[in-house]
């Protein structure tokens, strides 16, 4: 009997509970009001390790580019500018010489001094730190501290994209020798903002800097909540419960554009796709042949198909923000007939040419494969799509055994950090990224002048050159340049977003209306 | 009683042995390298060669087996691939929130899924038994992501009454619960009907209405109890699928536990963090289901445990 009432007691009691839950959470409502002041950013997922030298997703360097300053900054045509250093001297080739702003202060209100810079740079590039950017520092032979606001960079050879990896936060090196304090998770930089909260899988917290060297930023925080599924990232926007995202989906673009409420952000182009050929593979191997296939190509399509013609179609691996950008190479359009002609020049009937097209498991990826197949079977190509996963499709190319692959690069600094691992010819693998197996003397002997050329004028010359030489010689055409999307809700002032992947100007500049 | 507690946890020992063999199975049968996906698509393939070495990933399959099983002898599940982070103290700190929502999911569960379930039997086809069944079945075949993405734009876009994501306070917790838990509410309603059903066609059951006892005292005292049975052993493997959906439903939902840290980490190959996960979840498992075990004895006092 006993237990019998227990039971019945149990159900009532489960039910009662389910109530109660269902009352509290709807008197719950509301609560999210928007206090001013603070700007609320959805991002795709949560930052892993906030220690600039260590954490190397995109994530965890939204929050690491707002708390740290960096010696050098990269500008929005992707050259160096000045942060803590307010200017620099290079007497020979191979000496970097900073003079940092004086009476910059960290957030716990010690002074960043010359050591601090020095400490920063030789943990990152001690292999037993563990940096993954550690590889960016092989040029650097010492560092010395001349004064408190002078440090000297001396290279074992001159090396002009030097610059570009002068942009990791300068740590404190009294809080990173200090046992008990853990960057990972507590930084504390000199940027224009201080972080004062990490819930873990929930918020990070960022308070502004009021001391902040370039003057206090406008917003008084900045949260950062990870929300990794898109369509729920958009309706928290939407619904006004975050004031911003990142990473919306191409799809959404549009319909985002024509709601009043909210507005788009574009970020500069960095990324792009590519259709490479394995240039020692026959018929490959004849720029001829490449050439016809770039014409069989429709590139303005792929882009309306894959990305709803958000995206101007590429003709260059320089991307059009890069300063060395050339605008005025060789460009390929969609001609099949002109294919047809080609291929007759060099002697291939399509009729007889069978291409498989090698690319790996990711949506844009495959939709592009897909079009090119129908395209390339048009002019009467035999045309098939092996799509595997990333490791497996890495192998393949990495060993030359594939005839036309298909990826995307991301971002992009310097035109040496794509140009030179991935087009000259001692860089095939296993050494650098030459997948394609291009060997050009002449590009091979620009890119390695280009590498210690600190005139940037004449580095740009090099550059365009060899954008040239690509252009005629088609080892690989790009496709697209694509670009990062930003959406916000309208009444926020003054969003600019001129970097890829880079929150830096906006959480400094952005504010909102009256 | 304690010592067949005793022998189960025992018991529990091998399984959990055979846990780590299939985890650290699937782990390897799963394509892609580690090292490719922290490097990145640019990375040569030195780079990727001198980071495996330092993974550890270059050793035999048998020593990184061995030495991942000595460490969660000692309680050290390795560190994340990705962030170098501890696994056990990150798992530990998003236990309480995989623990909360599961727990409302099955509250959720039980609390709309047994009353219901003994609704529909005793008005076998009738109105109720009806809607009860399309709703029961509608809980159990939709998938979890779908749900969850309905929910969110019913009940957090056009009626705004629900945030959408996050854990913030109750209101935060209905969604993704119901989500959740309305396949397993379903699965418990449609066990209950019809084994309530069943119960009711019994001899004593019809003792019961012979000594003129009301329909209500038949069903609740005498056929409820009999029914639960078969209710207790499911909810034991359903919570296999709580777990299991816990990845989806964090993920839809932002909710900051395990399940979602472990889609993350599959995502970007931290194959230590999956493995802990993994290991985590079964061992939730087996627990939950020693503790189903031992509720048989509570329902059916004929049960003895010796």
């Amino acid at each position: 009997m006993h237990t019998r009432q227990h039971l019945a007691r149990l159900v009532i009691g489960i039910w009662s509970i389910a109530l109660v839950m269902l009352s509290v959470a709807t008197a719950q409502e509301g609560a999210n009001a928007q206090p001013s002041g603070e700007i609320r950013i959805a991002i795709p997922t949560e930052p892993v390790n906030l220690d600039p030298r260590l954490g190397t997703d995109s994530n965890s360097q939204y929050v690491q580019e707002l708390v740290y300053s960096s010696l050098l900054r990269i500008g929005g045509n992707l050259e160096p500018v000045p942060d803590l250093a307010e200017s620099w001297e290079n007497p020979a080739p191979e000496r970097y010489i900073f003079h940092l702003r004086e009476g910059v202060e960290f957030h716990d209100g010690v002074e960043v001094t010359a050591e601090d810079v020095k400490y920063t740079f030789d943990t990152l590039r001690d292999p037993e730190f563990g940096s993954s950017f550690a590889a960016n520092y092989n040029a650097v032979q010492e560092i010395n501290v001349i004064d408190d606001y002078t440090v000297e960079f001396v290279l074992d050879s001159p090396f002009a994209p030097f610059l570009y990896y002068m942009n990791p936060g300068i740590v404190p090196r009294h809080l990173a020798e200090d046992e008990g304090h853990n960057l990972q998770s507590e930084p504390v930089g000199s940027g224009p903002f201080e972080m004062t909260e990490w819930r873990r899988g929930e918020s990070v917290t960022l308070e502004a800097n009021v001391d902040y060297f370039e003057g206090a930023p406008r917003v008084e925080r900045i949260v950062l909540v990870p929300i990794p599924e898109t369509t729920v990232r958009l309706l928290e926007l939407e619904t006004g419960n975050v004031d911003m995202a990142i990473g919306i989906p191409n799809e959404n673009i549009q319909a985002i554009r024509e709601n009043p409420e909210l507005a788009i952000a574009e970020g500069g182009a960095a990324a792009f796709h590519v259709m490479a050929f394995q240039n020692e593979r026959a018929p490959f191997d004849d720029p001829l042949v490449r050439r016809a296939l770039v014409h069989a190509i429709d590139k303005e399509g792929i882009v309306e198909h894959v990305y709803y013609g958000l995206f101007p179609p590429a003709h260059t691996p320089i991307v059009p923000t890069s300063w060395a950008h050339d605008s005025t190479v060789s460009q390929y359009d969609y001609d099949p007939e002109r294919a047809r002609e080609l291929l007759e020049e060099a002697g291939v009937d399509p009729e007889e040419l069978s291409i498989t097209l090698h690319t790996w498991n990711r949506d844009a990826e495959v939709q592009i494969a897909t079009i090119m197949q129908n395209q390339l079977e048009q002019i009467g190509i035999d045309a098939s799509v092996s799509v595997k996963e990333f490791a497996a499709f890495r192998d393949d190319i990495n060993s030359g055994n594939y005839d036309i692959l298909i990826m995307g690069f991301g971002r992009q600094t310097d035109p040496d950090s794509h140009l030179y691992t991935h087009f000259h010819s001692n860089q095939v693998p296993p050494a650098g990224v030459n997948r394609w197996r291009f060997s050009n003397e002449r590009v091979d002997e620009l890119l390695e002048q280009a590498r210690v050329e600190v005139d940037q004028e004449v580095r740009k010359e090099m550059y365009q050159e060899i954008q040239q030489i690509i252009a005629s010689d088609v080892p690989y055409t790009p496709l697209q340049y694509t670009t990062i999307f930003l959406a916000y809700n309208a009444d926020l002032q003054n969003v600019t977003y001129p970097t890829y992947l880079r929150l830096f100007d906006l959480a400094k500049n952005a504010y909102w209306a009256e | 009683m304690l010592t067949y507690i005793g022998r189960r946890i025992a018991l529990m020992i091998p399984s959990l042995f055979g846990v780590t063999v299939v985890v650290f199975g699937i782990m390897q049968m799963i394509p892609g390298d580690p090292a490719v996906y922290i490097l990145g698509d640019q990375a040569s393939e030195e780079a990727v060669q001198a980071l495996r070495r330092r993974m550890g990933l270059d050793r035999p399959l048998l020593e990184q087996y061995v030495a991942w099983v000595i460490g969660i002898l000692r309680g050290d599940f390795g560190v994340s691939y990705r962030d170098a982070s501890p696994v056990l103290p990150v798992l530990l700190g998003r236990f309480p929130a995989t623990l909360e929502l599961m727990l409302a999911s099955m509250v959720l569960a039980l609390g709309l899924g047994i009353p219901v379930g003994v609704l529909s039997a005793v008005h076998r086809n009738s109105v109720i038994d009806t809607v009860s069944r399309v709703f029961a079945l509608a809980g159990h075949a939709t998938p979890t992501f779908w749900r969850a993405l309905m929910l969110i734009l019913l009940f957090a876009f056009y009626v705004p009454i629900f945030p959408p994501s996050g854990r913030n306070g109750l209101a935060s917790i209905v969604l993704p619960a119901i989500a959740l838990g309305s396949s397993m509410a379903g699965v418990i309603m449609r066990l209950t009907r019809s084994s309530v059903l069943e119960v009711l066609s019994d001899d004593y059951v019809r003792t019961a209405r012979a000594k003129g006892l009301r329909e209500r005292v038949v069903v609740y005292r005498h056929a409820l109890r009999n029914a639960l049975l078969p209710v207790a052993t499911i909810i034991g493997i359903q919570v296999g699928n709580l777990l299991g959906g816990s990845v989806v439903t964090e993920t839809v939902f932002a909710w900051p536990g395990i399940g979602r840290y472990a889609y993350l980490a599959m995502m970007q190959r931290d194959y230590t963090t999956v493995m802990g996960s993994l290991f985590l979840f079964s061992l939730i498992y087996m627990v939950i289901n020693l503790l189903t075990d031992l509720s048989y004895g509570w329902l059916d006092p004929r049960v003895r445990y010796g």
